[in-house]
């Protein structure tokens, strides 16, 4: 009895384990399914899933190259600053997801109008709100300080120009993610920019980043050196604002170079903006108004015409003309001077900058001559001045001349120019006939440029005509037109420049509104500077002629420059040059 | 039961052995935990130099907006009591 108990019982444990084992048996063939299922028919699918939940790429800023000036002060930098956000939990009340805004407001500087703008994004549920862009450390720290609950600090750069609105128009200005907009920040933007490199985070369950990777690093972006010194700057950028003000002009634009070398020290216009609010800035504020806009020279240009008339030989500096005459015959009208002169020398017309003389010598010329002469000083055509959006200007070819075009281009009408390109054949006869370019450039990322060592310069005037010319200059600041461009102990040349401005809807030129020009070079014998001074519709009463608006700008930045380079009365050199080397990196 | 007995010099080799093997292990664990707290220490160090570089840069930069010619022209003349040289003043400088 007992032994077949003990049978049964035993078929019934076979029964019960044999069930238990194609149990498991199916359970372990389920599992392996399962696995040969994700391991080899899903496992590219089942590899991005998850690195699509643990990993994320993404991109690293490269550091943007500094600018800086010939003598290694730093004029645009990027430095570290933070983006504050607000990141709320929609499960949370109204109220107590406003209550963190309304602690942070004060402390971020947030206006009324803002932060009603900033609460109703909090009311329609955005998980993420910017409160501050681009902020200080400074105000960063203040926040933490306070506590507040769902705020989120991310580091960024930000573009920063220490010396405010000096240089505005040459260095430009950048977007919110550092991308260059104008001036030399938008025409070296890649050399600036650099390369951005890519980083590989790894991120737990809860989406944490618990390893970050770089995989590609970041190639800085390259400095900038540029000819700027920002003493010279300042010191034009200073007169040129001040006598702006006084005569309350429509702009106004100044330029300085060493005629030499064609080194650019100082470029400024009015109206100007500050780059560190670039987009705030309004339109007519941005525009670099001496490699932009159009002009008639007026009788700046008369440098043109007599560095023509003199190296072609048809007229000679002591040679007179009759200026008696009230005024000259031109197709369709009459050019008048605008004081009655006698007869004068072919020097003293120039300097006295009489139209009726001006437009006696250059009727010697034929047209096609004095069109290739222009062209020749760079009017008509870029400078390829390193900064973006210049102007070519506008010169018509002789075929397209009208009767009276000649008389006009000699005195500086029916030609349009830019500053740039004025500043450049004016130094063509501060360096005896030698065309050398103009520069903004001294080295990118420690690269020298121009790259390559340029050619001889070509003489485009014979170094006597040019120095006839040069006599002629120094006259007209002596004793003609240009007396307020004097400089005791020092000898200037120069040439003063009024021209009327076209009035588009009249269709004509108005006398109500006038260009002052001054354009000279210092010291006349061994040029160490040259100045162009330009102001638009000077609007004090009875003074707009360019030796009374321009001429006093020149001679007030050309004192200062000329004791600060070392260029005292009698010595044509810098006493110490103008060097270009950056300071000692301990020294930045 | 019979329990072999080991000689004391058999008894001191273990002994010794065995030291060994835990100021081998110790040695071990303590050069793991060294590293790991030097990683630490390198990556705060590391992160501190950013850090520092980043204060350099806003300090050159806060340095140079604080010497701005403007800046000092105001100082000069507001505070110092400084002016241009009238018509009639010699100003002697020294050499460069």
């Amino acid at each position: 009895m007992n032994e077949l108990a003990h049978e049964l019982e035993q078929r019934k444990a076979r029964r019960r384990t044999r069930f238990l084992a194609v149990v498991l048996g199916l359970w372990a063939a389920g599992i392996l399914g399962q696995l040969v299922r994700l391991q080899a028919f899903q496992h590219a699918k089942m590899r991005d899933q998850v690195t699509n939940q643990s990993e994320k790429r993404a991109e690293v800023k490269a550091d943007r190259g500094t600018i800086y000036d010939r003598r290694g002060h730093i004029l645009a930098q990027s430095v570290s600053s933070f983006s504050i956000s607000y990141r709320q939990e929609k499960s949370s009340p109204l109220n107590a997801r406003m209550a963190p805004v309304l602690k942070a407001a004060p402390l971020l500087g947030i206006g009324p109008a803002e932060l009603e703008k900033i609460c109703r994004q909090v009311e329609s549920g955005a998980p993420y709100i910017f409160l501050r862009r681009k902020v200080g450390p400074e105000m960063v720290r203040r926040v933490q300080e306070a506590k507040i609950r769902g705020l989120s600090y991310d580091e960024e750069r930000r573009r920063v120009y220490p010396h405010g609105t000096l240089a505005a128009h040459v260095l430009g200005g950048v977007n919110l993610d550092e991308t260059g907009l104008a001036g030399v920040e938008y025409r070296h933007n890649p050399a600036l920019g650099g390369r951005p490199g890519e980083r590989r985070v790894l991120k737990d369950g809860n989406g944490r980043e618990y390893n970050v990777e770089i995989v590609t690093s970041p190639k800085p972006g390259q400095d900038l050196v540029l000819t700027l010194d920002h003493i010279v700057q300042y010191e034009a950028q200073s007169a040129l604002e001040m006598a702006a003000a006084e005569h309350d002009v429509e702009w106004g634009t100044v330029i300085v170079s060493v005629p030499p070398t064609g080194e650019i020290l100082a470029m400024a216009s009015v109206p100007g903006y500050d780059p560190n609010a670039y987009t705030s800035a309004k339109d007519e504020q941005r525009i670099d108004r001496s490699i932009r806009h159009l002009f008639d020279p007026g009788s700046t240009f008369k440098i043109v015409t007599a560095a023509t008339v003199i190296e072609t030989g048809v007229v000679v500096p002591g040679e007179s003309f009759n200026c008696a005459a009230n005024a000259i015959q031109v197709a369709g009208g009459q050019i008048r001077d605008h004081e009655a002169f006698g007869v004068l020398t072919f020097a003293d017309v120039i300097a006295h900058s009489s139209n009726i003389g001006t437009i006696q010598a250059a009727r010697r010329l034929e047209p096609d001559l004095f069109y290739r002469a222009i062209r020749d000083f760079g009017f008509g055509e870029r400078t390829g001045i390193e900064l973006p959006a210049e102007a070519a200007g506008l010169l018509n070819p002789p075929e397209k001349w009208s009767g009276r075009s000649l008389d006009s281009l000699s005195v500086g009408y029916e030609i349009n120019v830019t500053a740039v390109q004025l500043l450049q054949a004016l130094n063509i006869i501060a360096n005896r006939g030698e065309r050398v370019g103009l520069n903004l450039l001294k080295s990118v990322g420690g690269r020298p440029r121009p790259a390559e060592p340029s050619s001889p310069a070509p003489t485009l005037v014979s170094p006597a005509a040019a120095e006839s010319l040069v006599r002629i200059l120094v006259r007209a600041v002596e004793e003609g037109t240009g007396t307020g461009a004097r400089l005791p102990g020092y000898s200037v040349a120069g040439k003063t420049g009024t021209a009327q401005l076209f009035d588009r809807s009249a269709g004509r030129y108005t006398s109500a509104k006038h260009l002052a020009v001054f354009a000279g070079f210092v010291p006349a014998d061994r040029p160490a500077l040259s100045i162009l001074v330009v102001f638009c519709d000077p609007k004090k009463k009875d003074v707009y002629y360019g030796g009374q608006v321009a001429a006093p700008v020149f001679r007030d930045i050309a004192l200062k420059v000329l004791r600060y380079l070392g260029v005292h009365p009698g010595t044509a050199r810098p006493a110490t040059g103008v060097t270009a080397r950056l300071q000692n990196e301990a020294q930045r | 039961m019979v329990h072999k007995k080991y000689s004391r010099r058999q008894l001191l080799m273990a002994a010794g052995a065995s030291l060994v093997v835990m100021a081998v292990l110790t040695f071990y664990l303590w050069h793991l935990t060294e590293n790991v707290r030097l990683g630490y220490a390198m990556g705060m160090s590391e992160n501190e130099r950013q850090k520092l570089e980043k204060d350099i840069l806003n300090l050159k930069s806060a340095r140079e907006s604080l010497a701005t010619p403007g800046r000092v022209e105001k100082i000069a003349r507001e505070l110092l009591g400084l002016a241009d040289l009238r018509d009639d003043q010699v100003a002697y400088e020294k050499a460069k």
